[in-house]
């Protein structure tokens, strides 16, 4: 029983990660049109960015947090112009395709940019706050954890609001919704991309700040994020906002459950595995809608 | 107020419009019609800076609209409500309003603005945080229409609004259309069907083929010149 | 096609199937012979050595072009598949002590089972749900491998021990002879690609990446023709995992995950998707500027990701496209010579000369246009003479290794030097 609820617990907080992790998969999917495969990789640039000027500046963690925020959205407009632009509304191409793997070999630069600017060792980083709150018995909660669910609330609230309120969010929404008519309302579609490409990076950003104390700071540190984000992606449905948010808890407690019963080495199989089952059965996930072309 | 002369233009080089002239004036209702499948949304694609221009001019309150944004366009009150709404379906109705208001001078008078869409459509503001998804569709129409209202429009090209609809919407939406058309905004209208348009129109072009076959006013188009192109014997 | 099934009726049941197209064979066994001759002048084993990866790589790229270039698979488990025959065929070789050569036809075999399995399920998805399903089934394969501490496959460390092809050679030889059995094995597999590409068979699956409910509605299986192509590219993929795994005597899981696919993605599209070249102009240069990079690892991976950055940004039909676009202008600047004062001929010449899959890429992209205009809802798609037009073009298209004919290819991107070529000279 405590044993499941430490489970639950891991599960949620790894959920809450993966939701602010994935949207930023979402938002680009549902303004683009394809798979940013980099996004994994902004996470890993966000871990960096608060590491640095944790060891370097010894800057307390929220500031490293904000770096890693506004450090990743940068790179998410840098990879913007350098590998979806130049492919954006092309007749001779593929969009979907090519952006998809325009965005994987984006990632794999920057790993490799990572390694020349700080080598290949992994980076520890001391979490957002220490300590552990005793909840009953064996049960507990680190305060880290209790930090990450904060965070994620902040800023999936956060999202929420900008995409329902204002103009820039819901001229995202309405790019995504509906092309032409966002055009005909004056919304300048160049631009809204790019700004969705810094959100997604801004949330790829704090997801790898918050995920750095958990494992490391390595170049790596960006693959088995954007592999979950993906699996997250597929069960909500790809572009769906609400989807991602369950999809992401659903994902984390299942990860953590087989994690704490089985072992952690079989989380991925079991979770990949299950994927490929729920693609068969449901392909166009939980909330999206039937894309698939039964011919 | 608008002014389009010798336009060309098309999707690559698939020719659409051939030579397209026309006006409209401040104040007037003007009607475009004609066969399906013969230009008319083109031209509005054209005008609303969807589709490059290819030859021609166009100019729109003494200014050249040609290579303009269609952003740039929609600022300056050439407002295009497309054909089958293009609503944003998984917004709200009070966000799809706002979307509408998206150029920043018309979004600060958001507010004043959708009040008074809402006047003209108090079903609309009935409906106000509902999805758009789950409009009827006659309340599509409106919400397509009071969308295009909630900018700084000083032309409105409304393209097939009774399209789809019941009859008895197709009036009501005509009965707006014209209150429209006497406070709000000069409207240019294509419509396939003249009938629907007889009793407001004060000046009607008729397209064939890419191009103005005929033009002049309502008690003009006598029903000899509108079944000569509907049944194809065009004459010489 | 009737008259394909007279011409072959001699031929075997899927020869005709397949009604091969006369691909020359000739110049490709010339090619092959002066290259062969390469280990013997060049003495520096090392480079021989690399040379084996260069082919190794051009085979497995091969394979993966079949799916995700030339049928729009959106296979993206390729590397588990070639890992799948790398290991059945270590597996047989270390744990049964069978001769290498069989178990590199028993690789060859898992490989085409596997790719087959993989991608049954995605066959009915659309593009990136394809991708991810069997992206999450290379996953699948790659952790369970890790995950294995039975020490059955060797878990993370890999397969060890397993025999070469060649052991009874000397080191120096068995390394020629690995040259030549790729060398040989390359071109058969760019020959074999070719001649289906450009058969009926391979003509239906272009058709099925340009648009699927058109091809459909021409008479095509989709789910017929994508598994045999599937098949086909998975026994090449496992004919080179079995040849990577007895050449390097081992085979870890690390050949498969994100890392090494993107290697391969770059290979296949900077050389040039779903052209027959391409994989082997890609796994070339790609594998040379890793050579000349080789000091700086990290160097190596910015640059060629870069490199596929700029291709797909300025020639996004890869390498291949580029050599034939530039072999296109220097035929026509030859031809112009001769036939000046005939206007229309130096155009038409070149796209006579170009070659068959220049022919092909036209009628590609004469679909894709039908397609893109089909899918507007306006206007310019509701012209009555359409539909006839179309199916027209399609027929010609699918009969044809020449280009279509005049009217049709209005509306294309005049920016294709070889669609103008063709619109120039028949006009």
């Amino acid at each position: 029983m405590e044993t499941l609820l430490q489970a639950i617990i891991s599960g949620l907080v790894f959920g809450a990660i993966y939701a602010i992790m994935t949207m930023g998969l979402t938002l680009v999917y549902g303004c683009l049109r394809t798979l940013n495969m980099a996004q994994g990789a902004f996470g890993m640039v966000g871990g960096y960015a608060a590491w640095v000027l944790a060891s370097r500046a010894g800057a307390p963690p929220l500031v490293g947090l904000v770096a890693g925020a506004v450090a990743a959205a940068g790179i998410g407009i840098l990879t913007h112009f350098i590998s979806v632009k130049p492919l954006v509304g092309r007749k001779d191409i593929d969009f979907e395709m090519t952006a998809y793997i325009s965005t994987l070999v984006v990632a794999i630069m920057l790993s490799a940019s990572i390694i020349l600017l700080f080598g290949a060792r992994n980076k520890a980083i001391d979490p957002l706050v220490e300590g552990r709150l005793q909840i009953f018995g064996t049960v507990s909660v680190s305060w880290q954890q209790v930090a990450v669910a904060v965070v994620a609330l902040v800023c999936l609230g956060g999202l929420s609001l900008l995409l329902n309120r204002s103009r820039q969010g819901l001229s995202i929404m309405a790019v995504a919704q509906q092309f032409d008519a966002a055009r005909l309302m004056g919304v300048p579609a160049g631009r809204v991309y790019w700004v969705t490409m810094a959100l997604a990076g801004m949330l790829g950003g704090i997801a790898g700040v918050l995920l750095a104390p958990l494992y490391f700071v390595s170049p790596s540190a960006g693959d088995l994020p954007i592999l979950k984000g993906l699996t997250v992606a597929i069960v909500a449905g790809l572009g769906s906002i609400r989807g991602t948010i369950y999809a992401a808890f659903i994902i984390g407690l299942i990860e953590a459950l087989v994690a704490t019963y089985v072992g952690s080495l079989w989380a991925l199989p079991v979770l990949f595995s299950l994927i490929v089952v729920f693609m068969i059965v449901r392909p166009y996930g939980l909330f999206g809608k039937p894309e698939e072309e039964r011919l | 107020m608008l002014e389009v002369t010798h336009l060309r233009a098309g999707y690559g080089a698939a020719t659409v419009l051939e030579d397209v002239s026309i006006s409209v004036d401040e104040g007037k209702f003007v009607v475009l019609t004609g066969p399906n499948g013969h230009g008319k949304t083109t031209l509005l694609r054209v005008l609303s800076g969807l589709l490059p221009a290819g030859e021609g001019e166009v100019t729109f309150l003494g200014e050249p609209l040609n290579g303009k944004s269609a952003a740039a366009i929609v600022g300056r009150g050439l407002v295009h409500i497309p054909q089958g709404d293009l609503l944003f379906v998984d917004l709200t109705v009070e966000q799809n309003l706002f979307m509408g208001a998206y150029l920043s001078a018309a979004w600060r008078s958001r507010r004043d603005r959708i009040k008074r869409v809402y006047e003209l459509f108090p079903r609309l503001e009935e409906r106000r945080g509902q999805q758009a998804r789950t409009l009827s569709g006659g309340e599509r129409r409106m919400l397509g229409i009071g969308r295009g209202l909630m900018s700084n429009a000083r032309l409105l090209m409304v393209d097939e609004p009774a399209l789809g609809l019941a009859p008895v919407l197709v009036q009501e939406v005509y009965a707006t259309l014209d209150r429209i058309a006497r406070s709000e905004a000069t409207v240019l209208l294509v419509e396939e069907t003249l009938a629907n348009a007889r009793d407001i129109a004060d000046y009607v072009y008729l397209m064939d083929t890419g191009r103005i076959v005929h033009e002049g006013t309502m008690a003009e188009f006598g029903a000899d010149v509108l079944s000569s192109t509907y049944l194809g014997n065009r004459g010489s | 096609m009737s008259g394909v099934d007279e011409a072959s009726a001699g031929k075997s049941r899927l020869a005709r199937t397949l009604a091969w197209s006369r691909t020359p064979i000739w110049p490709t066994v010339a090619v092959v012979v002066v290259l062969a001759f390469i280990p013997l002048v060049w003495r520096n084993d090392y480079y021989i050595s690399l040379f084996v990866l260069i082919l190794l790589f051009a085979i497995m790229t091969q394979s993966w072009n079949i799916t995700i270039g030339m049928c729009g698979i959106w296979n993206f488990g390729q590397l588990a598949i070639i890992a799948l025959g790398g290991y059945a065929t270590g597996l047989l070789v270390v744990k049964l002590g069978i001769s290498p050569w069989l178990a590199l036809l028993a690789g060859v075999v898992a490989g085409g089972v596997s790719a087959v399995i993989m991608v049954l399920p995605s066959i009915r998805l659309r593009g990136i749900y394809a991708s991810m399903l069997t992206f999450a089934f290379a996953e699948v394969v790659r952790l369970l491998i890790i995950a294995d501490s039975t020490g059955f496959t060797g878990g993370p460390f890999g397969l060890p021990g397993v025999t070469g092809l060649f052991d009874w050679l000397s080191p120096s030889w068995s390394l020629r002879a690995y040259f030549w059995l790729t060398l040989v094995l390359t071109a058969a597999v760019m020959l074999f690609v070719h001649r289906m590409m450009n058969s009926p068979f391979g003509m239906g699956l272009v058709s099925l990446r340009e648009s699927i409910r058109f091809s459909i509605g021409m008479g095509i299986n989709r789910r017929v023709a994508f598994i045999m192509a599937t098949a086909v590219s998975g026994l090449i993929a496992g004919l080179a995992g079995g040849l990577y795994a007895t050449f390097y005597h081992g085979i870890t899981p690390s050949f498969m995950g994100l890392g090494p696919m993107g290697l391969l993605v770059i290979m296949v599209v900077v050389g040039g998707l779903g052209t027959v070249r391409g994989p082997i102009i890609g796994a070339f240069v790609v594998t040379m500027l890793s050579e000349l990079l080789r000091d700086t690892v990290m160097w190596r991976l910015v640059v060629q990701g870069a490199l596929l950055l700029i291709v797909l940004a300025f020639w996004p039909a890869g390498l291949d496209g580029l050599f034939e676009r530039g072999y296109d202008r220097v035929r026509a600047w030859m031809n112009a010579g001769q036939d000046e004062g005939r206007p229309g001929v130096p155009a038409a010449a070149v796209a006579e000369g170009s070659t068959d899959q220049a022919a092909g890429r036209v009628a590609a992209a004469a679909v894709t246009d039908q397609v893109q205009r089909a899918d507007r809802t306006d206007v310019a798609a509701a012209e009555p003479a359409r539909p006839t037009k179309k199916v027209g073009r399609f027929k010609a298209w699918l009969n044809a290794d020449q280009p279509p004919k005049p009217g049709d290819t209005a509306g294309g991107p005049a920016d294709d030097p070889v669609r103008r070529g063709a619109d120039a000279g028949d006009a």
